[in-house]
């Protein structure tokens, strides 16, 4: 049985990590000169972290 | 900075994100499950990376460990972010629809993960001025669908990929009774699978 506490904070890694995958991909966007590309994360990017980070902790 | 520091960079962080969520998963989840988990992944998706170079789809110039060596093969890196990009998708889209959701239903999360990110990724840092994989060049396959100059096969790929790998690791992490043969039926299948796909005409 996994705590709750544990649970949350596994979570807040893995968005963490999947987050950081994407901020690299910013900097990298706008070393290429399309720092506009970065942009498109906020649609299929955060709302998976947001629905991650809000969702009730269950089912582990 | 120059581009070729930008590309030793991520190649390098790509090492170090690999480590650190393989350290992260063997305490969260055990060593057994991350040896899974990332061994599973990182033959799978070199497997079919290796697949589509030598079919010509796309080729990975210059970067600093390839595997299996040979410049017209697949960087270490690229192989080991996939492998550390699974176990990070699965948990996600497990703490989003539920751990107990269908196994399928989470193989979809999966694979919109992983889509949602590369859509962002990949157009970055493929193509010019970074080049760290080429869609276009002599001799290799010429595709007719784009989206953001990136193919559209890249991304019906990567959501197959994904989406099929996080639904094989959940099987085999909840059924028990003949993993390895089964691994390797999986694997084989997936092969099958890009092989089809990667001659649909993109």
């Amino acid at each position: 049985m996994v705590s709750g506490l544990h649970r949350t904070a596994r979570a807040g890694f893995e968005a963490g990590a999947y987050l950081s995958f994407w901020l690299s991909a910013c900097a990298l966007a706008a070393i290429a000169g399309r720092p506009w590309l970065g942009a498109i994360g906020l649609v299929t990017v955060l709302p998976f972290v947001v629905l991650a980070l809000r969702s009730p902790k269950r089912g582990h | 900075m120059d581009v070729d520091t930008v590309r030793r960079l991520y190649e390098i962080g790509l090492f170090a994100l690999f480590l650190a969520i393989a350290l992260r998963s063997t305490v969260a989840r055990g060593l057994p499950t991350t040896l899974r988990e990332l061994a599973f992944g990182f033959v799978l998706s070199q497997a079919v990376e290796l697949l589509a170079v030598q079919a010509g789809r796309y080729r990975y110039p210059d970067w600093l460990v390839y595997f299996p060596p040979g410049p017209a093969s697949v960087p270490l890196a690229v192989g080991l972010g996939w492998a550390a990009l699974m176990p990070v998708v699965m948990r996600l889209s497990e703490q989003i629809a539920g751990a107990r959701a269908p196994r399928w239903r989470l193989a979809v999360v999966d694979g919109l993960l992983g889509v949602g990110l590369d859509l962002v990724v990949d157009p970055a840092v493929s193509g010019e001025p970074l080049r760290m994989w080429l869609w276009r060049d002599a001799g290799m396959t010429e595709y007719r669908l784009w989206l953001l100059d990136v193919p559209v096969f890249n991304f019906a790929g990567w959501f197959l990929l994904v989406a099929s790998c996080g639904w094989q690791l959940r099987s085999l992490e909840v059924n028990a009774r003949g993993r390895a043969p089964r691994a390797l039926v999986y694997l084989l299948i997936d092969l099958a699978v890009a092989s089809l796909v990667m001659r649909l005409p993109w």
